[in-house]
């Protein structure tokens, strides 16, 4: 899983690259998240001109006393885990299990992994994307495309995360034959990594090298 | 008598009787030969291809241990114990636990499951405030992730004969079990072929003595046909059968694969119309453990039984039963089994069987039954009643105990508080999860018996207002025509048919309201401002919607379907919810994760398949509307009640003379729907609100329902906005107020903050916002 510091080079227009280098990502800005060299979360304060799709702190009407209705972001990236809920320690353990064995092509392991790490969190909208990715892998394509859009939709789906589940839905449409399905998808991807992009500066290349030029 | 019978001789002569005896006794022979080959074919052949019908076992989700799972220590106590560990000090063996100071010590046995195997370990639970703060695995001292104790078996799926049994190898019998099954039941079964001449002729004689026959002198090979193949009557021919079948077993099959045959054929009793067989099965059964965990007083009773299995049942005859222990152990003492200090320890012992719980049976029966419907779509019945399946269902036994605790106490009270005729009121309750869709809970009826009518899958009764959100929903799904604040006429209807049949529905309260906004509307569900928002939508698309969000079932298009008058049965409304609690995504309700077959292997998994059926962000806007309904209309008495939870969403139902209380809510665990009711379809005078309601609270405030945590829809966007919904405006507006919007919501921005009354402030400010 790359340095904090490193470049993620992509050669070209590849889309399983692009899924590759988008999940890359992810889990690089996570371990940047925790290392000594990546203060993002006080830059990310800095940046009043970061936009969102979700406003991160609205407050309520005035007919509503508490305040838990509206959605927060512990960041404005969204990157940044401001806490962990310790169950959450249980579910990164089952997804570490079940990347393991995607990656050693047993799709029945990784599956009852994810299942169990879903059972166990089915907030989590990182394990709901790895679901989808397993079901594109099985060629299940609208299972993929549904689960993706499920993952987007939660409240602890990062920039990132929202991203990567663009990604792999334009790839399932292209895989389908809808072209312009695809582009609109490949452009929400876009906006999400923009975000990114302010948030993580000049000294990182992770965004720059982004093969999402058309 | 004699004169004929020297008739006979003087007729055919002395050589030619010799002649006939030895051709009959030659042709005697050849026939009991022949006799015998067949038997020996028969009982070779069906030994050889022997299987076990072992029943389909139907287990719920296991408890899982891992840091931050909410867990109480009365309910990780309880679940030991239903699972048979036996808390002792020192826990040296898989099976047992000690309590600490913080919490527990177990020693788990682990589990094949499907997905994985557990292994078994020991390690330290430490529980803070009702969570697990800390799992230890004691030999590495290293936290463990994640752990898992092995299900609870909640039923069986048995074929007719109602066999039943849990299958054991030799490998995992303990010896000493062996050995005292064989010095009390055939102590010469090592040198025998089949028959034991010594054990007949001590039987033969004390049968005489006694003039009757009541002592076997049966071997266990001969046990072991009798059970397999024979009936249980009592007769000199089934015993030359018996004995002739034994010898050929002996013959063509080794002692191992006899003795490990009989250990899984014995019967050992009857638990209503379920055999037990074999000791393992009797071992779980009488004892609630493992054969391997038995102690040696356990061992005795069970062996014990063999010769009388109801008669030295130690659950219904505790003293018989002690009894005849007691006789087994003094005779392994004789026999040098055991040694003396085995023995007094052993006799000195407390029989204790477990209880004679009928609870898994009655407790989870309605679920059961839930179950048996999901498998009976892919599997064939003798698959389920004979193969042996492993069923490994949703159902967690901590919600399903507290929605049977709830049924019970809380029906009483209402009963008690409303007046009510005691034991009138039935209910069916529904618990999943509202994002994977795994049913939790399943209540049929108010006893939690399974025996009775079951509710929750079958019982279709008029939802009533259940239904309103569906209309809204089919509203704001509009985005630019309908928000949360749009004014909808809470006013009189007059719809004549075309059979010249006029319909005019009334507000509960028999008040109209006038314009009032959607929010307010659904909060208070008022019936005028919810028909006319529908027949505005259109009842075909409120029915269509209906229909996409997954209810399988045709609704026809009358106005009064906007007000819930159409059937469903409890679990039909939990998958509507569903799609609404979880964001438009629909999840088929699940009863089962996966099954397995008898050797563990995975045959069939049930993941979650999710399929987005309405867009994310008006299902937003009418998860917001419940939680209005929660915070600000019928179902106020959960904002009072489970006030740390909030916010909560959901929303009551009544139906004509409170023949119907029904209430669905979510929060961001469970979603449960609830239904009060009598059998008969009588009035009870209940509301949503006062009936399935106060059932709701209760059991959510049982099972520890969580927050709602609304999800990030992209076309979704907070807003300030007037009054009434029409323009955007500045948050620092005095009379501003901040709503979710649906996009694209078409709302003009309005620069300044004259806000008059909605009715007064009309096209002209609508056109100055235009341009401003």
């Amino acid at each position: 899983m790359g340095s904090c510091s490193g470049v993620v080079s992509v050669s070209e227009h590849s889309r399983g690259l692009v899924l590759v280098v988008a999940s890359t990502i992810i889990l690089q800005l996570g371990a940047c998240a925790h290392g000594p060299t990546a203060p993002i979360e006080d830059r990310a304060k800095d940046h009043a001109t970061l936009s969102l799709s979700i406003d991160p702190e609205p407050s309520i009407d005035d007919e509503i006393t508490t305040d838990r209705l509206a959605p927060r972001v512990s960041s404005r990236s969204g990157l940044i885990r401001s806490t962990v809920a310790p169950e959450r320690t249980a579910t990164r353990q089952l997804l570490a299990t079940s990347d393991v064995a995607m990656a050693a092509g047993n799709y029945v392991a990784a599956a009852a992994s994810l299942d169990r790490a879903i059972r166990l969190t089915p907030n989590d909208a990182l394990a709901w994307h790895k679901f989808a990715k397993l079901q594109f892998a099985q060629r299940d394509y609208a299972q993929a495309k549904a689960t993706a859009q499920r993952s987007n939709v939660l409240p602890n789906a990062t920039p990132a995360l929202i991203a990567a589940n663009w990604i792999l839905i334009a790839d399932i449409e292209q895989i389908i034959g809808d072209k312009p399905a695809a582009r609109a998808a490949y452009a929400k991807a876009r906006t999400q990594v923009k975000a990114l992009d302010n948030t993580i500066g000049q000294d990182q290349d992770a965004g720059g090298n982004l093969p999402f030029s058309e | 008598m004699k004169r004929s019978k020297n008739r006979w001789r003087s007729v055919i002569g002395p050589g030619l009787l010799a002649f006939y005896t030895r051709h009959i006794a030659f042709w005697l022979l050849l026939s009991v030969m022949a006799y015998w080959m067949l038997l020996d074919n028969t009982v070779v052949r069906s030994f050889a291809e022997r299987r076990w019908d072992v029943p389909a076992r139907v287990y719920a989700s296991p408890l899982e241990l891992y840091e931050g799972a909410r867990l109480g220590t009365d309910y990780l106590e309880s679940t030991l114990l239903q699972l048979g560990y036996q808390r002792q000090s020192s826990i040296d063996a898989p099976g047992r636990f000690s309590r600490t100071r913080d919490g527990f010590a177990i020693f788990s046995r682990g589990h094949n499951y499907p997905d994985g195997a557990e292994p078994a370990r020991r390690f330290n639970v430490h529980l803070v405030n009702g969570s697990v703060a800390d799992l230890t695995e004691v030999e590495t001292n290293k936290s463990l992730p994640l752990a898992r104790l092995e299900p609870i078996e909640i039923g069986t799926v048995h074929a007719k004969t109602f066999e039943d049994r849990v299958i054991l190898a030799l490998s995992d019998t303990p010896q000493i079990f062996l050995e005292i099954l064989i010095a009390v039941e055939d102590r010469r079964f090592s040198h025998h072929f089949g028959i034991d001449p010594m054990g007949i002729a001590r039987a033969a004689i004390s049968n005489v003595m006694a003039g009757n026959i009541n002592q076997g002198g049966s071997t266990i090979t001969q046990q072991l046909v009798k059970n397999m193949y024979l009936s249980n009557e009592r007769s000199y021919r089934r015993k030359f059968r018996e004995t002739l079948m034994a010898i050929s077993l002996e013959r063509r099959f080794g002692k191992a694969e006899i003795i490990e045959a009989y250990i899984n054929e014995i019967f050992l009793g009857q638990d209503g119309n379920r055999a037990i067989h074999g000791f393992g099965l009797g071992a779980r059964y009488y004892f609630g453990k493992l054969l391997a965990d038995l102690n040696l007083a356990e061992m005795a009773t069970l062996i014990g039984m063999v010769k009388a299995p109801s008669t030295y049942n130690p659950q219904r005859h505790a003293d018989t039963a002690r009894k005849r222990r007691d006789v087994v152990l003094i005779l392994l003492r004789e026999q040098g089994v055991i040694d003396n200090d085995a023995y007094d320890h052993a006799i000195a012992s407390k029989l204790i069987a477990r209880g004679r719980t009928s609870l898994r049976r009655s407790k989870y029966g309605a679920f059961i039954e839930l179950v048996k419907v999901q498998l009976k779509r892919d599997y064939r019945d003798t698959d389920l009643q004979t193969a042996g399946l492993r069923i490994y269902t949703t159902l967690d036994p901590r919600v399903q105990q507290a929605a049977t605790e709830t049924a019970g106490a809380t029906l009483r009270n209402v009963e008690q508080r409303k007046e009510l005729e005691a034991n009138s009121l039935q209910t069916a309750m529904v618990v999943i999860d509202p994002r994977t869709a795994e049913v939790k809970g399943f209540i049929g009826g108010r006893s939690g018996s399974g025996a009775g009518f079951n509710r929750a899958l079958y019982a279709t009764r008029p939802i009533g207002s259940l239904v309103k959100p569906f209309v809204y929903l089919a509203a704001l799904e509009q985005t630019e025509r309908f928000n949360v604040l749009s004014m909808v006429h809470d006013e009189t209807v007059n719809l004549t048919f075309a059979s010249g049949e006029v319909w005019s529905p009334k507000n509960y309260d028999g008040i109209a309201h006038g314009q009032i906004s959607l929010r307010q509307a659904l909060a208070k569900s008022y019936n005028l401002a919810t028909v006319n928002l529908g027949l505005k939508v259109g009842v075909e698309n409120v029915a269509a919607r209906l229909e996409k969000i997954g209810l399988n079932r045709d609704v026809e298009d009358f106005p009064s379907l906007l007000l819930g008058a159409v059937d469903m049965t409890p679990l039909e409304v939990a998958q509507l919810y569903q799609a609404i609690a979880n964001d438009g995504f629909k999840v088929p309700l699940r009863a089962i994760r996966s099954v397995g077959d008898a050797q563990d292997r995975i045959l069939t998994r049930y993941p979650p398949r999710v399929e987005q059926v309405i867009d994310a962000a008006p299902v937003y806007l009418a998860q917001y509307l419940l939680v209005r309904a929660v915070s600000d209309g019928t179902a106020g008495a959960v904002a009072k009640e489970l006030r740390e939870q909030l916010p909560l969403a959901g929303k009551t139902g009544t139906t004509n003379g409170g023949r119907d209380s029904w209430f669905a809510g979510f929060g961001g665990n469970y979603l449960a729907v609830v239904w009060v009711g009598r059998d008969d379809n009588g009035a009870t005078g209940l509301t949503g609100a006062s009936g399935a309601l106060t059932v709701w609270i209760d059991l959510m405030r049982r099972i520890g329902i969580t927050a709602f945590q609304f999800g990030r829809p992209e076309h979704l966007r907070w807003e300030w906005v007037t009054p009434s919904g029409d323009f955007v405006v500045s948050e620092n507006c005095p009379r501003a107020i901040r709503v979710p919007l649906a996009l694209p919501h078409g709302l003009p921005v309005q620069r300044h903050c004259e806000l008059r009354d909605p009715i007064e402030y009309g096209l002209w400010d609508r056109v100055r916002g235009l341009f401003q």
